[in-house]
């Protein structure tokens, strides 16, 4: 055994390996914490109450904690020391507990700040512009102020989950404000068909030309309301809309189809990526086994003429 | 009514109240329709099923008379929504036209394709699919060449195929279909431009029926969302009114999905690099040169299509090497050509006098061609001016 595997072991053997662990990744969490909540102070009055919180204090104990307990590894003879080292764990677990619903809650008010700044998008709007720019002020606030944080790194085991789930929750979003918008244009020439019609009305009133049929006045407005489709979906902005559309929800499709194929991994259910994989094998083989038989025929009937 | 009250609501309301009676019967009677027994049978000519692939079915339909046309004929279906539209019902189909005039018919059934069919591309179905119909029509009746007549989108992949196998087709029939695909006359062209097919692809593996169906009720909503319903409400108490819109009803959204592969091929080749007509585009390998089509080529289209417009039809017998070739101008629209009432009257009667005057028996054409060539020797130049001086009918003008 060298000297570097005796000090492993013997650092093994009386806990301090762990406590020095523990103490380096306390530090580093430490730190990393402080640049967190010191470069989100700046952005937002809600870190107050984070700062409320001293996070070195809990970190300080979370490292009192941990060797405390490794050194109990050592020295096992006293239980009462053990559990009174457990209750010091507790505690750190609590506090832990505490800085999580902090940091949920400071996300909350974030939220809730983006949604008041998001508002204020909206009082620069102009009747006349109202067809262009509802939707797409939502998507610009919601890409400035909520899509961030719903695209912020993972941490730990379970991150790749949570990236993909937060990331269908993104695109679920983009998908909604894209449809709606969608949707929304699709409306626009209903309701200008209907103040068309409603100016026709009124000079054909004036006028005296009035019919007694109803049937008359859908007819025409029928006519208005195709012509202004027709005019529509000539236009690069329905375009756009109708692929951005499309695209974010085919986009969103697409995440959760990722979710559910995670979700199917543990059952004894195949995926549909297992499934598209089995089915192009097949595919593939089919074609084989066609061209094949296609050369055997051909050989046959050459034989045969021969 | 008076002429003073300026409210259109108001007058429809009045004349609501006014006709009221009238109404309620109009709704009893509605209400009796619609709860009596309803033919919505469609697709009621009896068939065969000579051949089976797959998803894939080759229908065969035995003429009602003698025959008159001795070439069987070959229906290529489109891959979006079923060929039940060509047998609707009695009295409006293609198919008993085509038989009551004595016309051996085939015609290809593509069925549902499910996920598994996603891998499918345009050359899985044209040399295999319907390379292997036409191998067995053939075989069945004992000749070595048919008629061929594509629907739509069927209608480019049996252009595709007379290219690469012009000696098996006779003569080719192409109906509103598209070929030149570098137009702004239909919104499906200035649509798919832009269209990211892969992400369809990537989600479903095939393209829904049901989204191609929203696309083209999306096409005209005025008429295809709003006033086609208000005319059946208009309607509803004329039962023969009703089992005929619930018979279109029943087609119109009768929509299998579209195998991905060839989904993905017919708008990255087809809609967004016109290939086809610019002889580019490549089967396996093998390029689908246009000049390979010599056999007699009649291209029907309809005058009001908003899916395969006018200008997206009318140019293949320009592409073609044919020196016999007819474009045939209907005046209606994409789906009126092979239902309306009109149509019936002049769309199958003219395919089967066309091939009437073209099924020589194939040692007579052999002699004709030999005689023909004979006399046409140093006459390149008088050739080529009638190759571009092909004939271009309309209904209305003939």
């Amino acid at each position: 055994m060298n000297n570097t595997e005796q000090d492993f072991q013997q650092g093994f053997e009386d806990g301090s390996f762990f406590a020095g662990w523990f103490k380096t990744a306390s530090d580093l969490m430490l730190s990393a914490s402080q640049f967190w909540f010191s470069g989100n102070a700046s952005e937002s009055s809600s870190s107050e109450n984070i700062e409320n919180f001293n996070i070195q204090e809990f970190f300080t104990s979370l490292a009192q904690a941990g060797q405390t307990v490794f050194n109990s590894w050592k020295d096992n003879e006293s239980a009462q020391e053990a559990i009174n080292d457990l209750n010091k764990l507790s505690e750190a677990i609590l506090t832990m507990a505490r800085s999580g619903m902090n940091n949920h809650f400071k996300m909350q008010q974030d939220f809730l700040n983006g949604l008041g700044n998001a508002g204020e998008s909206f009082e620069n709007f102009h009747i006349n512009n109202i067809p262009d720019n509802p939707f797409n002020a939502f998507l610009q606030d919601y890409e400035k102020f909520f899509s961030k944080y719903l695209n912020m790194p993972k941490l730990g085991l379970l991150r790749y989950y949570e990236e993909k789930r937060d990331k269908a929750i993104d695109k679920y979003n983009l998908m909604l404000a894209s449809v709606g918008e969608f949707f929304y244009l699709l409306y626009i020439p209903l309701a200008k068909s209907i103040t068309v019609m409603q100016k026709q009305f009124d000079e054909m009133s004036k006028n005296g030309q009035l019919s007694d049929n109803p049937k008359d006045y859908y007819k025409r407005w029928i006519k208005i309301l195709e012509g202004d489709y027709l005019s529509l979906f000539r236009t690069q902005e329905f375009l756009n809309t109708a692929h951005r559309a499309l695209n974010t929800f085919e986009d969103f499709n697409f995440e959760l189809q990722n979710l559910s194929n995670d979700i199917l991994q543990y059952t004894p259910l195949p995926s549909q990526r297992e499934m598209d994989d089995l089915a192009q094998e097949n595919y593939k083989m089919k074609k084989q086994m066609r061209g094949l038989m296609k050369r055997i025929e051909n050989l046959e009937s050459e034989q045969a003429t021969a | 009514m008076t002429q003073n009250n300026s409210n259109p609501f108001q007058l429809w309301i009045n004349s609501v109240m006014e006709n009221f009676d009238k109404s309620q019967n109009q709704f009893k009677k509605a209400q009796e329709v619609l709860s009596s027994p309803l033919d919505t049978q469609i697709a009621n000519t009896p068939y065969d099923i000579v051949y089976e692939e797959d998803r894939v079915r080759l229908k065969h339909y035995k003429p009602n008379t003698e025959k008159k046309v001795q070439t069987p004929l070959l229906i290529v279906y489109a891959l979006i929504n079923r060929e039940t539209m060509l047998d609707l019902q009695p009295g409006r189909s293609v198919l008993e036209n085509l038989l009551n005039e004595g016309v051996e018919v085939y015609m290809i059934d593509w069925g549902y394709p499910t996920r598994k069919d996603r891998f499918l591309d345009t050359d899985d179905h044209v040399n295999g699919y319907i390379n292997n119909a036409v191998d067995h029509v053939l075989k069945e009746n004992n000749t070595s060449q048919l008629n061929l007549m594509g629907i739509c989108m069927g209608g480019t992949l049996t252009t595709m195929y007379a290219s690469l196998y012009p000696k098996k087709v006779k003569n080719l029939i192409t109906t509103v279909t598209p070929t030149n695909f570098d137009t702004e006359e239909g919104l499906l062209h200035v649509w798919a431009k832009d269209f990211d097919v892969d992400r369809i692809v990537r989600n479903h593996g095939n393209m829904p029926g049901d989204l191609l169906n929203l696309t083209f009720l999306i096409i005209n909503p005025a008429r295809l969302i709003i006033d086609k319903y208000v005319n059946f409400m208009e309607n509803v108490e004329n039962k023969t009114f009703v089992e005929n819109f619930l018979r279109m009803e029943k087609w119109i959204f009768d929509s299998p999905d579209v195998p991905g592969e060839i989904f993905r091929e017919f708008i990255d080749c087809m809609y967004k690099e016109n290939q086809l007509i610019q002889n580019k585009f490549e089967l396996n390998g093998q390029l689908v040169d246009l000049n390979n089509i010599t056999m007699p080529l009649l291209n029907i289209y309809a005058n009001y299509d908003h899916l395969v417009p006018p200008d997206a039809a009318k140019h293949l017998p320009e592409a073609v090497a044919s020196k016999d070739t007819q474009n045939y101008c209907l005046e209606t629209g994409h789906i009126g050509i092979y239902v309306s009432s009109k149509s019936q009257k002049e769309f199958a009667p003219k395919i089967v006098e066309w091939l009437k005057e073209r099924d020589l028996p194939e040692e007579k054409k052999k002699k004709d061609e030999s005689s023909s060539k004979s006399r046409q020797k140093g006459t390149k130049a008088k050739t080529l001016n009638e190759k571009y001086n092909k004939q271009t009918l309309t209904a209305k003008s003939r």
